[in-house]
């Protein structure tokens, strides 16, 4: 029979691609019989004198999909024979998208198809980029094995490679032909589906039918692909073109799965949805984590529209989805598929620097050895770094953990078990003296992340972390100044500089635990950024996946860096932003750094900031509050060495060991790329000035874990930031050895900074007095630690008498004045470092005046204090104390403390402890001497989110699958090769 | 980029360099940022505790009744009780008086408590001021206690008294001789109800003894220890101790005996020395007996002893005192002079300096002082402590001699509240140490409160001696805090003294940080 073709344009609004598509409709060699032009626009805003008086428009005012446009030309479909009075007709319609333009010879040629093949029920034309009609666009539509959507060919030059397809399980619906009496026999096209499914379940129906589809390559296309680009209406697809892609998928595994596969995917899609964000992270595509949470709750959301289409499916149907199996995509071009998506995803994103081969065909034959022998050269090994390594192992034997916990200094166990680190982190309630709520130290997830490396004893991490603080700075340094330069040795030295660097190195001795893991990873994290920014020379083989892997460090050491040294943040910060504005292409990738840290510091900063209007005391250092030394300003240009080995007045040697680092590294200012160098100075003197100022910044040092200091402030400490300094001036000093032209200087520098500033160095830190030791963990006597451990919730109330330290009213000549005690109720098995809250410190003035629960303490204390026969047995109870420990100490107050408590009926004297003597009290609290019935949740809001965004960036910090190690087929040529084999830009 | 835009660019930036580090370095100001608030100790205040005096008993005989059995210590006879106790006490609901007195060492036995103020003790007794609610003010007002023995044998002669003290765990003694025919016990009672260990540190005329036999010594709850001092400080004439005290505070005593031959020449009990200062009052220097005294030594030598004697032991610097800026080390040389002014103008007094040796104890002889009463004054660039040995001799009983340790009086300043003892003539030994007048108010506790009490002016460096009742209650009460006193109490040519306490309970107001 003769065919009569309906041409349907579906059209949401009049646009310049309507009016290509109209033209070349309307020039077609073979016209269509009837021309209807489906407005679906809100506006209406195509009108009747934009078409020829033959074609028809039809308004389907808001139709959201093609089912809905396509209903209000039903008619006209379904009886050809009524419009121009012919019999023998067979009625066909010509589906068009308004930006889809058909060539002069498309319908014919699909026509042609049709005489040939009379069981053909739909074609579809080939469909070229509109832009570029080299490139096919798409030719035909399958579904994987996992039952996804999936092109066959896209994005590949047309090369008339592909026009022996002709049957294929789906078409597009750009351009598709259909007979109209199977459209209407398999009941058209689904309008519960999304319009990313509609044309593949209206296919697949139409060949379970027992119909043919097949594509006509002769018959070509012109497609803009508005839909896929975003660039309709938002109604018309609902969400954004990745989300309407996801809902595609899940409509059709909802329609086309078994009836319990169905249900079970409807009921669990939310997890489903959360499972494939998860994987998206895994997979370096976070892009993809909206459209796979919002696809799952549609699904169940809509479930009921889902499961409806499965009517619609089996209506007809004499065939399965199993008879179709050989149509689906094989493994082989899924896996072809997804190389091709990644590079082209490189290239779009990196340009030109996304590197494609693997070996230069340009090198001449024997020039790989000497390549290879250079790249051994460079390495770690063949630089000799590890001698390196094992000469800062050798100096740091004094750290060696000759127990699981370190103490000293700044330096306390953890707690004793994972699950107590992990409820302290991120928590909103702290068990410290009296309770107190408020954030916890975002340096707690620091230690949780160290302490996960021990899970059985976490303090054992803590210890191994100060052994290995040295080697673990060297290697970082070593990375990152492979930035700047490809020398071996000048890394070695370079990195040794950094590792034996007198901050660094105080750090370490004085047991400034955050300072020194800010320090550490310092490094590490001006590597990854550089890395995430395609910085720097010497770089890997870079693509999205690997720059996503590197965001995902990235966030992770910013985290760890603003949580251990929060000074070290506004030069870090702008230092971002400055990176941020000079790789603008990467402004995606990199805006997500400081989510981690973000979401981690927020509560604290809040809390400091709004409750407490204490914005600088966000600058304190977490941990236990030591004191640092107040340099002057060149002394912290110097390092801030300690200042020992007088040297003829001159002040200590320790102070002038880094001048020859400092010489070179002002002589990178007269190097071809000074802007470069002054870059880096500026930096540096950013890092001192910030230092300075730290050290002027008298923070309050008062809160429980501080009894074993006398000082009620202490100032900032600026460690980590003079580390931040170092590495600027190292990176600087090898900079201008590295731009050093001429070999003998370059050895003589290097030889002499070596020898003025590496050994000594080396030597003062193996010499240099530490207070860090190893013990078993315990911060409490033995009997508290094993109440605790049953699980007592009683507390030790630590009593100090300080009326002989500075700044006492004790008159000495008399020996009598006002007496003044220090209580700290502390819990369980005592304070650990991640017990010691920063929030607590700055906020006990004010909940020391306003919650009565510290008066009644400190009445308490008085009345045990003054053995004045009070019976004291009530109010220990309602404190939930069990114990009262006194330091040791030889002072006069502390022993007369200590014979008050003795003369005390309500307490019994345990004896001397290791920390102290202690007494128990006679009749405690009983219900809060065993286990608690209910253990308080860890969680709460604030942790959530954070663990989530903290794992978020965990996944996406593991590296994935590289991109080159995919095969690519031979035809394929891809823009953005480079001739680089090693890629990137010199560090700019 | 041409050559010379490189050199200009570099040089530029190495010269911006060098000044902005400069700057920095010279021009930097000197400031400081506190961050966030202190949180202020509270004031509490606590109930002081019940004020405890523990008595010595009565005197202690070694050797038991034969004198030689080794290690035996009894007491003998029984000491009269000379208490104040505040009438608010008995006006109180919940306030009482309690003495239970203490096993002595050795006794099994276990003694009730008896309530109210025995007229006797012949064992340590500690009598409590219990005031439940708190509400009394303590010092001598509410509780004075002090006893006085009258000890005539053949083996034991002297007048004992002693102050009953509040349990310390820090005494000092500067007094005490070892050396042949002088006995000293260290009696130390604990009335607490844990055990009390003790260090005893002795120091000589050259300095720390060392005498490993005194330390870590335990004292038992409720119990008493008697140290025979000769069994470590063998021959020591020039004595002065330090008593530290842990695990429960103590009261001590050092009883002092003499014996020439087979003739008892005196005892006392030697109380603790409670002043450090850089400016010392003595009173009760009531010299008797001095021609007798000055008669007997001349053809005798061992009643050399019966001089009066100036004791002063200097200590060296300690921690506590380096971080208050005073003292000196152990070696090094300090001034130390006594002015000791009569009470009327016959009596002129004299002057004694001497350069005395840190860390050493030395005995300074008064002589060429004629009978009458006399206050010392002693000064010193550093703090001392410092005591006076006050001899009585009566050639006419074959001869009776007998002497006392008078210590440095506490400042008056205040009410003070003593019974006078009911035995022997006592005296009030006043002097005012200050340069302007001082007045002080003497009379019962009735004239006292009502301010009828009768009033005692003493001049600048002014001495007083003013004799007392029997048995009478005395307050004294002034608002100088430069008068200083002791009381003497002679009985039939025996001497002793008794200082003015105020003991209380201190800290009633603590400062408390809870963290």
């Amino acid at each position: 029979m003769k065919p009569f073709v309906t041409a349907v344009v579906v059209a949401t609004g009049d646009s310049d691609y309507l009016a290509v598509t109209m033209q070349a409709l309307r020039d077609q060699r073979r016209s269509a019989d009837r021309i209807i032009l489906v407005d679906t626009s809100l506006e209406q805003s195509i009108a009747q004198s934009n078409l020829l008086p033959a074609e028809q428009l039809i308004s389907a005012k808001g139709a959201k999909n093609l089912a809905e446009a396509l209903d209000s030309c039903r008619s006209a479909l379904s009886e050809p024979s009524k419009s121009t009075g012919e019999e023998h007709l067979e009625g066909w319609f010509w589906l068009l998208h308004d930006d889809s333009a058909p060539r002069v010879d498309a319908l014919e040629q699909l026509l042609r198809v049709v005489e040939v093949s009379p069981s053909v029920a739909v074609i579809g034309p080939k469909q070229l980029q509109w832009n570029d009609p080299r490139q096919i666009m798409q030719l035909g539509l399958t579904l994987t094995r996992a039952g996804a959507i999936f092109s066959p060919v896209a994005g590949e030059l047309d090369q008339a490679q592909h026009d022996h397809v002709d049957d294929v399980m789906a078409v597009g619906t750009a351009g598709m032909l259909v007979r109209s009496s199977v459209y209407l026999a398999v009941g058209g096209f689904d309008a519960s589906a999304p319009n990313l499914a509609a044309d593949i379940d209206f296919s697949i129906r139409v060949r379970r039918a027992g119909h043919r589809v097949v594509v006509a390559p002769d018959a070509q296309v012109a497609h803009a692909g508005l839909s896929l680009a975003g660039k309709r209406p938002k109604r018309w697809l609902g969400t954004s073109p990745r989300a309407a892609l996801r809902r595609a998928n899940a409509h059709l595994r909802v329609a086309y799965s078994s009836a319990g596969v169905a249900l079970l995917y409807v009921l669990f899609s939310p997890l489903i949805g959360l499972a494939r964000a998860i994987w998206s992270v895994a997979a370096k595509h976070p892009n993809r984590i909206w459209a796979e949470l919002s696809t799952g709750f549609w699904v169940f959301f809509t479930a009921f529209r889902r499961l409806r289409s499965r009517s619609l499916v089996r209506r007809g149907s004499k065939l399965t989805l199993r008879d179709l199996d050989g149509l689906r995509a094989t493994r082989q071009q899924v896996r072809q598929q997804r190389l091709n998506d990644a590079v082209r995803e490189d290239l779009e994103v990196l340009g030109q620097e996304a590197v494609v081969v693997e070996a230069n065909p340009l090198l001449q034959e024997g020039a790989i050895e000497t390549v290879r022998a250079d790249q051994r050269s460079k390495s770690f090994g063949g630089s000799g770094a590890y001698w390196w390594l094992a000469a800062l192992l050798g100096l740091s034997l004094g750290f060696w953990p000759s127990a699981s916990a370190a103490v000293g200094g700044g330096v306390l166990p953890l707690s004793s078990d994972w699950y107590t680190l992990f409820t302290h982190a991120g928590s909103s309630y702290q068990n410290i003296g009296l309770g107190f709520f408020g954030p916890s130290d975002p340096f707690n997830w620091v230690l949780l992340a160290i302490g996960s490396l021990t899970p059985w004893q976490p303090s054992l991490a803590l210890a191994i972390t100060l052994f290995l603080a040295k080697p673990l700075a060297f290697i970082g340094a070593w990375k990152a100044l492979s930035l700047i330069t490809a020398r071996g040795w000048a890394r070695n030295l370079g990195a040794a500089l950094f590792a034996l660097w007198p901050a660094l190195t105080a750090a370490q001795l004085e047991g400034r635990l955050p300072a020194l893991i800010a320090s550490v990873m310092l490094p590490w994290f001006i590597l990854s950024l550089a890395r995430a920014a395609g910085m720097g020379q010497n770089a890997p083989r870079r693509s999205a996946g690997r720059t996503w892997s590197w965001v995902g460090v990235s966030g992770l050491l910013l985290l760890l860096l603003g949580s251990s040294a929060p000074n070290l943040l506004p030069v870090l910060l702008i230092a971002i932003v400055v990176v941020l504005f000079s790789r603008l292409r990467k402004f995606g990738y990199l805006l997500w750094i400081p989510l981690p840290l973000a979401a981690a510091l927020t509560p604290l900063v809040y809390f400091e900031v709004v409750g407490l209007l204490r914005p600088l005391a966000t600058l304190a250092d977490p941990g236990l509050p030591q004191p640092s030394s107040l340099h002057q300003f060149w002394q912290l240009l110097l390092g801030a060495g300690a200042n020992t080995t007088a040297l003829w007045g001159w002040g200590g040697y320790a102070i002038w060991i880094t001048v020859p680092v400092l010489l070179l590294a002002a002589l990178a200012l007269l190097s071809k790329r000074f802007v470069f160098a002054s870059t880096l100075w500026l930096l540096v003197i950013g890092a001192l000035v910030s230092a300075w100022l730290v050290e002027r910044l008298q923070f309050a040092a008062i809160g429980v874990g501080s009894s074993a200091i006398a000082l009620e402030r202490v100032n900032g400490s600026p460690y980590a930031l003079l580390t931040l300094a170092a590495i600027g001036l190292i990176a600087l000093a090898v900079f201008a050895l590295d731009q050093l032209s001429v070999t003998a200087p370059r050895r003589i520098f290097a030889t002499i900074t070596a020898v003025v500033t590496v050994l000594p160095a080396a030597a003062l830190f193996a010499t240099g007095h530490t207070d860090i030791h190893h013990t078993d963990g315990r911060v409490v006597p033995s009997i508290v630690a094993a109440e605790a451990a049953r699980g007592s919730q009683l507390k030790t109330l630590v009593l100090k008498d300080v009326s002989d330290s500075v700044g006492s009213s004790t008159d000495w000549a008399s020996g009598r004045g006002t007496r003044h005690l220090t209580a700290e109720l502390v819990s369980g098995d005592g304070i650990q470092l991640d017990d010691v809250s920063t929030g607590y410190r700055f906020a006990l003035a004010g909940l020391a005046s306003v919650r009565p629960e510290y008066a009644r303490v400190g009445q308490l204390v008085a009345d045990l204090a003054s053995a004045n026969g009070t019976d004291v047995t009530p109010a220990l109870r309602d404190s939930g104390i069990g114990y009262i420990l006194l330091p040791t100490t030889s002072s006069a107050g502390a022993k007369n403390l200590a014979i008050a408590l003795d003369a005390n009926d309500a307490l019994e004297s345990v004896g001397q402890t290791d920390y102290g003597r202690l007494w128990r009290v006679t009749h405690p609290n009983t219900e809060l001497s065993v286990a608690p019935k209910v253990t308080p949740s860890p969680w709460s809001i604030t942790k959530v989110v954070q663990l989530i965004i903290i794992l978020g960036f965990i996944l996406l910090a593991i590296p994935g699958r590289s991109v080159a190690n995919g095969k690519r087929r031979e035809s394929e040529i891809f823009v953005g090769q480079t001739d680089e084999p090693n890629g990137g830009d010199e560090f700019d | 980029m041409s050559l010379i835009r490189r050199i200009l660019g570099s040089s530029l930036s190495l010269l911006l360099l060098v000044t902005a580090l400069v700057v920095g370095s010279i021009f930097t100001p000197n400031f400081s940022v506190e961050v966030g608030e202190l949180p202020s100790a509270s004031s509490q205040s606590a109930k002081a505790a019940d004020l405890r005096l523990v008595c010595p008993g009565s005197a202690y005989r070694s050797g038991g009744a034969s004198g030689t059995r080794l290690g035996v210590f009894d007491q003998v006879g029984t000491a009269e009780v000379n208490a104040i106790v505040s009438p608010k006490l008995v006006e109180t609901a919940g306030a009482a008086v309690q003495s239970v007195a203490l096993s002595a060492q050795g006794d099994s036995s276990v003694l009730p408590p008896a309530s109210g103020v025995p007229a006797r003790i012949a064992r340590p007794t500690a009598i409590t001021a219990i005031d439940a609610g708190g509400k009394l003010d303590q010092g001598s007002q509410l509780l004075s206690v002090s006893t006085l023995q009258l000890q005539n044998s053949k083996e034991f002669s002297g007048l004992l008294a002693a102050s009953c003290q509040a349990p310390s765990t820090d005494l000092w003694f500067v007094g005490g001789d070892t050396s042949i025919g002088r006995e000293g016990l260290l009696i130390v009672t604990n009335p607490s109800r844990v055990d009390a260990q003790i260090d005893v540190i002795a120091f000589n005329a050259g300095g720390r003894v060392k005498a490993d036999g005194l330390t870590g010594l335990s004292v038992p709850a409720g119990k008493t220890l008697v140290l025979q001092l000769a069994s470590d400080l063998l021959n020591q004439s020039t004595l002065a101790l330090h008593l530290s005290a842990t695990g429960g505070s103590v009261a001590a005593w050092l009883q002092q005996r003499t014996m020439r031959g087979t003739i008892p020449g005196g005892s006392d009990f030697i109380g603790p020395a409670t002043e450090l200062s850089k400016s010392l009052v003595i009173p009760g220097l009531l010299l008797r007996g001095t021609a007798d005294a000055a008669a007997i030594i001349k053809t005798r030598p061992e009643y050399g002893d019966q001089t009066p004697l100036l004791r002063v032991f200097v200590p060296a610097m300690t921690a506590t005192s380096a971080a208050n800026g005073a003292g000196a080390k152990a070696g090094q040389t300090v001034t130390v002079t006594a002015q000791i002014f009569g009470a009327s103008a016959r009596t002129f007094g004299t002057v004694l300096r001497q350069e005395l040796t840190v860390g050493t104890v030395t005995d300074i002889p008064i002589t060429g002082l004629a009978d009458g009463d006399y206050v010392a004054f002693v000064s010193a660039e550093q703090p001392v402590r410092a005591s006076i040995r006050l001899p009585r001799t009566n050639k006419t009983k074959s001869p009776a001699t007998d002497f006392t340790w008078l210590q440095a009086g506490e400042s008056l300043q205040g009410i003070r509240g003593f019974r006078v003892p009911q035995s022997g003539v006592t005296k009030l030994s006043l002097g005012n140490a200050s340069k302007s007048e001082a007045r002080l108010q003497l009379g019962s506790p009735a004239q006292i409160i009502a301010g009828t009490a009768p009033i005692v002016t003493l001049a600048a460096g002014a001495v007083r001696t003013i004799g007392l009742t029997a048995g009478a209650l005395v307050w004294m009460k002034t608002e100088s805090s430069a008068l200083r006193a002791n009381l003497v109490t002679d009985l039939d040519s025996t001497v002793s003294s008794l200082p003015i306490t105020d003991f209380k309970n201190s800290a009633e107001q603590l400062l408390i940080s809870v963290r």
